[in-house]
């Protein structure tokens, strides 16, 4: 029995050590002694020195460890004016504990106890402007990287009870923390289930931002869509939060991941929401309509130029043959060239510090374009082609959007290097057959066009008025369909009454 | 897996490129054809090709060649050219008066068969070698594109029938209706004009119309139609009449079916007046003046296809819209009924506005 | 029965068979359906599609009874009338049928693009590229290849209006006199049009798949409405446009209507039509193979992803045996034939059989 127990110590000592000394190899490895003035019984503190506050440690944990009543553990609870103080006897979660940030307070009189007083350091970036999703009307926040800082601007927004947040960690080696919000009683239990599923079933060791998520727990890893939105504009969230889907918060990203999703919420900018129905319906459909204007230009022009010349109307027949007379290069090597030179100032520009992307860009655009025409590698009708089909698939207001198409384009260029118009439609059926079978969280991608709701078209293409936006979509199915009741909000009013 | 698979396809596929491209700096596009009969009852065949220049200027470059059939001919002249010749963009294509006169149906083959010819073409006689005319030099645009405008404008706007290559070929290919085609004329080697209207009996040209009697048979010929006319009112007075909407409609009389009766309503405007001041009477005259005139001139021109034995205008169409069974009647149709056939021309003339002054 | 037990959410939505019915039966026969019943039924031809149309309304309300009847498609009518083995036996036919439709749609569609766009263009690689594409749509389900029959109507819709530039040169008299044919005549036009019209049948083959069938009839009937419609109204313009004689020899009338039509930004058309058309003929192919991949799975038991390839590989060996027009012709003909004996022969029979058989099981 004695033995029993001894070795039990032993263990527990063993452990203890085995922490320490994994711990005591980094050198902000902190392991300090005090006693305290009242009762004279020494106590020690470890910590991270590069994870914990030292003001809160000197202002408010130290003093008054130091001249309150101290005789046992449980005293501290007492004395120091802290709420996330916790008493443990479970060893194993020591070392968790002082990595997030907690200090361990030991006292010799109770080796099987231990204490843990939250002194994290928080590093907060102060809020700025969006700058992805800028726009000119609306707030004027966007997320930061940390997770506390991000809830409660949604939180702020949502000040009800029905608003879920459900935390996961994630990461053998990040230990991510995962945020799960949804609205009880409007979500569909069926969507959260998913989600909370697909999250469970993540196994990888680092994640460091909210994209990993993204390509972590998409339906179809092999496609070149993105199948969540990410936004860092927390009203966006907050909206959409309302309209019944489901918001994954990480921490250490400034983006929050939004589920499900379709394609059309792609090229809605949530600016939408701020202007008048009218105008944003006609934004919308202007980026959709740039959308496949940027897809199938430069496509179409190398199908024409190399199959079809009797498309070309007569009377630009003789610019466009003029334009080319000189240049070595067949219609699709010349489009191939000014695509690639088009993505490579954008690619610079991107890795660029600012001020020398802008520079990169206008020395790139102007002379690059200039002089490759001038030099006769490319004609000036698709220099302007090309120049437009990049500038309109900047439209989009979803980054992750804006490259999808890009890239689209390459394959629809083969297609129509290969069989002409005729290419360009067959990639078009594969491209629309991969739409239809795609699907965010079991949810079809292509909704309200395929499969067909009308009802849902009402926040496409177009933005009808809000009182038109009575009930939630149907690709939800959500558990609360009535947004609000239309009858309230319907006031009947005969001229020159009120 | 399906990727990968699709991947090595759309490579081999890249790889065997397997359509046959026409690149559009890489082959000379046919802008008008000019085909006539060469003294040894070969075809002669001109093909005219738009060069154009990197200053935006038009070269005419013209291949010129015989042959016994249009293939052969077609054949002849791509031994010619450095570049491939396609068909794709033929604006105009002229024939020459004597193979007109012989028979068209061999080079108007082409025309049926092959798809790449669209169906806006435009189709004339010529009077003289169909050759010359593609031989001038009309403005800085190339003679296709000019010879085109010069149809298209007048079609649109002036005394020109509507026609183009489906128009032709669908009269062409129907027994109730005759084709007609406009004449060009070369003046000299800067001029070329409309010279008048080429009337086919199936492939043979029987008859041209002059310049002067082009806005009647317009007006006959269309369902709707405008075009210029002028008035003579005597006392060396006239007035230019433009019509902005004529309609015609042709109906069979109900009690006696060897008469038709053509309705004509003139919507016009008077745009020169070389009197003193136009007034409403003026205006009154004018109108009935010019019913007068055209009732004589339709009736005159009308006469004169019956004669001839043509029916442009498509008589033999209202005809067999009226007699149940008439297929089988086609015979007597073309050698009696046609020719027996009496006509009733009521013209309705409405003068609108006399321009900005009285 | 085994494998009739479908899971509600891979059904399809009961309106979708308006889009399912319409996109099976507009196909390659629409580029030039005209000439063979102008051939017989002359300025009369639309009347022969109207009475074409109204057959089928009859046969529509014939598919639904039996496959109301014996709850399930074709395969289960037969076992419910003849048995297991006579049943699957008599249903292993359609394999064939729908095995030679594909071909028939896919070849068809070739003999334009060479006639049209590219003389040199190779059937073998269009055709392996087009069946690996129809492999890739039937391996994402019905409600995929729903999806892409719904797309096949709605995009390519933009061609009707177009048909108005054929308008601006009609010429009405045309169509006069109304009934100048022999009734006889007309009724051999509407014979030949029942060609153009088949692939409604497609219905008593999904009929499993479709969520609350009894919903789905007013759709089925709408949808032989509207392609009744529109058969009627193109054979209308076609008459108007082209006098009789160019008609007659005119293969594709509707591609020759097409050249007419002339834009600022585009100078011919029909190349346009043509490219798109590929996108109308695919459902066509789709769905054919899938039901034949279906009826595979359902009387061998064979997996249907193995019997998708099974009949994508027939499809390209056999589409090589038919290198020119005349074949593809024939090819057309018998199709359509067969098409004509099982729609409007066999489907009647069937169902007279199944009522019967179904009395006698009553007792």
């Amino acid at each position: 029995m004695k033995r029993w127990l001894n070795k039990k110590q032993n263990d527990s000592k063993q452990s203890k050590e085995n922490w320490e000394k994994a711990l005591e190899k980094s050198n902000d490895f902190t392991q300090s002694t005090y006693i305290n003035q009242k009762s004279n019984v020494p106590f020690c503190l470890t910590f991270m020195s590069t994870l914990v506050d030292e003001q809160i440690i000197q202002q408010g944990v130290l003093p008054y460890l130091l001249e309150g009543e101290l005789n046992k553990l449980e005293d501290i609870k007492k004395i120091v004016p802290s709420a996330d103080v916790e008493i443990s006897t479970d060893h194993t979660v020591i070392d968790k504990k002082i990595l997030n940030g907690y200090i361990l307070l030991t006292i010799d009189t109770e080796p099987e106890h231990f204490a843990f007083i939250a002194t994290q350091k928080e590093i907060v970036r102060s809020l700025s402007p969006p700058e992805i999703e800028f726009s000119v009307i609306g707030p004027k926040e966007a997320f930061v990287e940390s997770l506390g800082q991000n809830l409660n601007l949604i939180r702020k927004r949502l000040p009800v009870k029905e608003l879920i947040i459900e935390e996961y960690t994630l990461g053998s080696l990040s230990q991510t923390k995962v945020a799960v919000l949804y609205m009880h009683g409007i979500t569909n239990e069926e969507n959260v289930n998913t989600v909370k599923q697909r999250i469970n079933e993540v196994h990888f060791d680092a994640i460091t931002d909210s994209s990993y998520i993204v390509q972590l727990i998409c339906d179809n890893s092999n496609s070149p869509f993105p199948q969540l939105l990410d936004t860092e504009r927390p009203d966006r969230v907050s909206g959409i939060l309302a309209e019944g889907k489901i918001a994954i918060v990480v921490d250490g990203s400034p983006h929050v991941l939004i589920t499900p999703t379709t394609l059309i919420e792609f090229f809605s900018s949530f600016e939408d929401y701020f202007l008048n129905w009218i105008l944003s319906s006609f934004f919308r459909l202007i980026r959709v309509g740039a959308v496949l204007f940027s897809l199938l230009i430069t496509p179409i022009y190398v199908a024409v130029l190399s199959y079809h010349y009797e498309l070309i109307p007569r009377d630009l027949l003789g610019t466009l043959v003029a334009s080319r007379r000189q240049i070595p290069l067949p219609p699709i090597l010349e489009a191939l060239f000014l695509e690639l030179t088009i993505e490579l100032l954008r690619e610079a520009g991107a890795r660029l510090p600012t001020k020398v992307g802008q520079t990169i860009g206008i020395v790139g655009g102007i002379v690059i374009g200039t002089a490759s025409v001038e030099a006769g590698l490319t004609s000036n009708v698709l220099l302007i082609i090309v120049a437009l089909a990049a500038l309109a698939s900047f439209t989009t207001p979803v980054y992750k959007m804006g490259n999808t198409i890009r890239l689209l384009r390459f394959p629809f260029l083969l297609a129509a290097e290969l069989w002409g118009l005729l290419g360009i439609v067959f990639a078009f059926c594969i491209m629309l057959t991969h739409l239809i079978r795609l699907t965010s969280m079991g949810r079809p991608f292509l909704e309200p066009i395929y499969p067909p709701r009308v009802t849902d078209l009402k926040d496409s293409f177009i933005r009808l008025p809000f009182r038109f936006q009575s009930k939630r979509p149907m690709l939800l199915r959500t558990e609360k369909r009535e947004r609000f009741s239309k009858k309230k909000a319907k006031i009947k009013k005969d001229i020159d009454e009120e | 897996m399906i990727y990968r698979y699709f991947c090595i396809v759309v490579t081999v596929l890249l790889l065997s490129s397997c359509v046959e491209k026409s690149i559009i700096d890489d082959i000379n596009i046919q802008s008008a054809v000019a085909i006539d009969l060469a003294d040894d009852d070969k075809l002669k065949g001109m093909i005219l090709v738009q060069n154009y220049l990197p200053d935006q200027a038009v070269e005419n470059i013209r291949f010129t060649s015989t042959g016994k059939i249009r293939r052969d001919l077609l054949l002849n002249i791509q031994k010619k050219s450095s570049q491939q010749i396609v068909v794709g963009g033929l604006m105009v294509s002229i024939f020459g008066d004597k193979i007109s006169k012989k028979g068209i149906s061999e080079a108007i083959d082409a025309y049926q068969r092959d798809p790449g010819i669209g169906s806006r073409n435009y189709l004339a006689t010529s009077s003289g070698s169909a050759l010359k005319i593609l031989e001038g030099e009309y403005g800085p645009r190339g003679n296709g594109t000019y010879l085109r405008n010069l149809l298209e404008h007048n079609i649109q706007y002036r005394d020109v029938p509507e026609t183009n290559l489906h128009i032709f070929l669908r009269d062409y290919n129907s027994e109730w209706k005759d084709a007609f085609l406009p004449e060009l004329r070369s003046i000299n080697n800067e001029e070329v004009e409309i010279s008048g209207i080429s009337l086919f009996k199936r492939d043979k040209e029987i008859d041209v119309l002059p310049k002067d009697k082009m806005f009647y048979f317009k007006l006959l010929v269309d369902r709707h139609s405008n075009g210029n006319f002028l008035v003579e009112l005597g006392e060396n007075k006239t007035a230019m009449v433009k019509s902005i909407k004529s309609k015609r409609k042709i109906k069979m009389s109900r009690k006696n079916h060897s008469q038709m009766i053509l309705n004509i309503h003139i919507n016009g405007v008077v745009t020169e007046y070389t009197g003193k001041k136009m007034s409403k009477e003026i205006a009154d005259v004018v109108e009935k003046e010019l019913a007068k005139k055209v009732n004589a001139e339709s009736l005159k021109l009308i006469k004169q296809f019956q004669e001839k034995g043509v029916d442009p205008i498509g008589f033999g169409l209202v005809y067999r819209s009226k007699h149940r069974g008439a297929i089988k009647k086609i015979k007597n149709w073309g050698e009696n009924d046609y020719k027996n056939l009496s006509f009733k021309i009521n013209t309705k003339v409405d003068i609108s506005e006399s321009g900005v002054i009285e | 029965m085994p494998g009739q037990s479908i899971p509600d959410h891979l059904k399809i939505s009961p309106f979708l068979v308006l889009y399912m019915v319409m996109s099976m039966q507009i196909g390659i026969g629409v580029l030039g359906y005209q000439r063979l019943i102008v051939l017989t039924a002359g300025n009369d031809a639309w009347i022969s599609v109207l009475i074409t149309g109204g057959c089928i309304h009859i046969i529509i309300w014939m598919i639904y009874k039996i496959a109301e009847t014996v709850n399930g498609d074709l395969v289960s009518a037969h076992v419910y009338i003849a048995g297991n083995f006579v049943g699957k036996l008599l249903s292993s036919f359609f394999i064939i049928y729908y095995f030679i439709y594909s071909l028939t749609v896919q070849r068809s569609y070739l003999e334009v693009i060479q006639v049209w766009m590219f003389p040199t263009m190779n059937i073998f690689w269009f055709t392996l590229a087009y069946m690996l594409l129809c492999i890739y749509i039937i391996y994402g389900g019905v409600r995929t290849v729903i999806g892409i029959a719904f797309f096949g109507i709605v995009l390519p819709a933009y061609l009707f209006p177009v048909f108005g530039f054929s308008l601006q040169l009609a010429e009405f008299n045309h169509l006069l006199p109304i009934w100048n044919n022999s009734l006889k005549d007309i009724l051999i036009g509407s014979y030949k049009m029942s060609l153009t019209f088949i692939g409604f049948e497609v219905v008593l083959f999904f009929y499993p798949f479709i969520k609350e069938p009894q919903k789905s009839k007013k759709w089925a009937h709408l949808a032989i409405l509207l392609t009744t419609f529109l058969y009627t109204s193109i054979m209308i313009i076609t008459i108007t446009y082209f006098s009789r004689d160019l008609l007659s020899r005119s293969v594709w009338a509707t591609l020759t209507m097409w050249k007419i039509v002339n834009f600022p930004f585009v100078e011919r058309f029909e190349y346009i039509g043509i490219a798109t058309w590929s996108l109308v003929i695919l459902p066509n192919v789709c769905m054919s193979i899938w039901i034949s991949s279906r009826l595979l799975k359902r009387i061998f038991n064979l997996q249907q992803k193995k019997g998708v390839i099974i009949m994508a590989a027939a499809t390209l060996i056999a589409i090589n045996f038919l290198p020119t027009r005349a074949e593809v012709s024939l090819l057309n003909d018998i199709t359509g034939q067969i098409g004509f004996v099982f729609n409007f022969i066999y489907i009647p029979l069937l169902l007279v059989v199944v009522m019967i058989v179904k009395k006698v099981k009553k007792r």
